[in-house]
């Protein structure tokens, strides 16, 4: 029996390194999935593994393949303005990422991902590619939102933020023109914010770079690109929802 | 001669108006600002301690003693943060 090195863990997952491969290993099921050459294959006790424990490990096992890529998630709702230019919504779970992603949506902005986006070195910038998934907002929105409240959707049990999920136009991918590090507030506040706490607060949201893999210097670099961008702190109401579009227009004119 | 080793799981990035250092050992970050930056710089270079606080004083608007003050504070908390090892050759 060979002891193998947990080369980084996430959440459930252990990763170890076998010369150009990574096995994924769940912790308590002990299924198996293996990226090699940027390609997924299932390993040991994979196909009788629960439906959760296959998902974490295609999740993650999809994170490191877009990797090897250059291509590297982070934790942002990424919107498409009119001009075809991404902005990068960044915060805390909670922050109201899909809640502005949605209040841009409705007014035209196309979505990329509202809790996921991935980015890439596009020359000397940094392009922007979506992470699909439902956009979510709290049915509490509907005073906000009137359209939602004419829904027959309910929130899924158990969700403490009552959240629905709502149709938005995707985007392809597009040019990151500038970064929005978001948080709730009881009054509207936007602001430009300097490089490194722009960085710093990427860092936060982009854990994977911190893996230790092969891939955490260049990630980190996409980063530092990513940072050098137009930065933002916006501290935002429900009362300035509707006027987030010419707010953020305006803060690059 | 003194001079300070980074190890090879830790990373920085600069930006203009400071830097962020990873260590992926301990799976932690931590920002530096301008002038922690600058001396970050300094180290990677491999500049010896000791001539670390001429060129932070030729750069910045400090006396030569503030600035040995400030490369022995912060060389002193990176070190305890494992993000470098002062002393090794």
């Amino acid at each position: 029996m060979t002891a193998e090195r947990i080369a980084w863990q996430w959440g459930d997952v252990d990763a170890s390194d076998h010369g150009e491969r990574t096995c994924l290993t769940h912790r308590h099921a002990g299924a198996r999935l293996w990226v090699t050459g940027g390609r997924l294959s299932r390993g040991a006790g994979y196909g009788d593994a629960a439906l959760s424990v296959r998902r974490e490990l295609a999740r993650v096992g999809a994170i490191v393949r877009l990797r090897q890529r250059g291509r590297y998630l982070v934790h942002a709702a990424g919107v498409v303005d009119p001009a075809g230019r991404a902005w990068l919504l960044a915060g805390d779970s909670g922050s109201g990422k899909s809640t502005l992603a949605y209040a841009l949506a409705r007014t035209g902005w196309t979505v990329l991902g509202d809790d996921g986006v991935l980015i890439e070195r596009d020359g000397a910038g940094v392009r922007a590619h979506p992470w699909r998934g439902p956009l979510r907002v709290s049915k509490q929105l509907e005073t906000t939102f009137p359209e939602i409240a004419g829904g027959a959707q309910q929130p899924v049990a158990g969700d403490g933020r009552r959240r629905i999920s709502l149709p938005v136009r995707a985007a392809r991918s597009a040019p990151v023109v500038a970064l929005v590090l978001v948080e709730r507030a009881t009054v509207f506040h936007m602001a430009s914010a300097g490089p490194v706490s722009a960085l710093a607060a990427f860092v936060r949201q982009s854990p994977w770079v911190i893996l230790g893999d092969a891939y955490a210097k260049p990630h980190l670099e996409l980063l530092r690109h990513a940072a050098a961008q137009p930065v933002f702190r916006l501290h935002h109401t429900p009362a300035e929802l509707h006027s987030l579009p010419s707010v953020l227009l305006g803060a690059l004119s | 001669m003194t001079r300070c080793v980074i190890p090879g799981d830790v990373a920085c990035a600069s930006v203009e108006d400071g830097a962020v250092v990873l260590h992926m050992g301990t799976k932690r970050y931590y920002s530096l600002n301008e002038t922690g930056a600058v001396i970050w710089r300094l180290i990677e270079a491999n500049v010896p301690v000791e001539g670390i606080p001429a060129r932070l004083s030729e750069s910045y608007d400090v006396s030569i003693d503030e600035a040995r003050a400030a490369v022995a504070t912060l060389l002193a908390e990176l070190e305890a943060m494992t993000l470098i090892t002062v002393g090794a050759r």
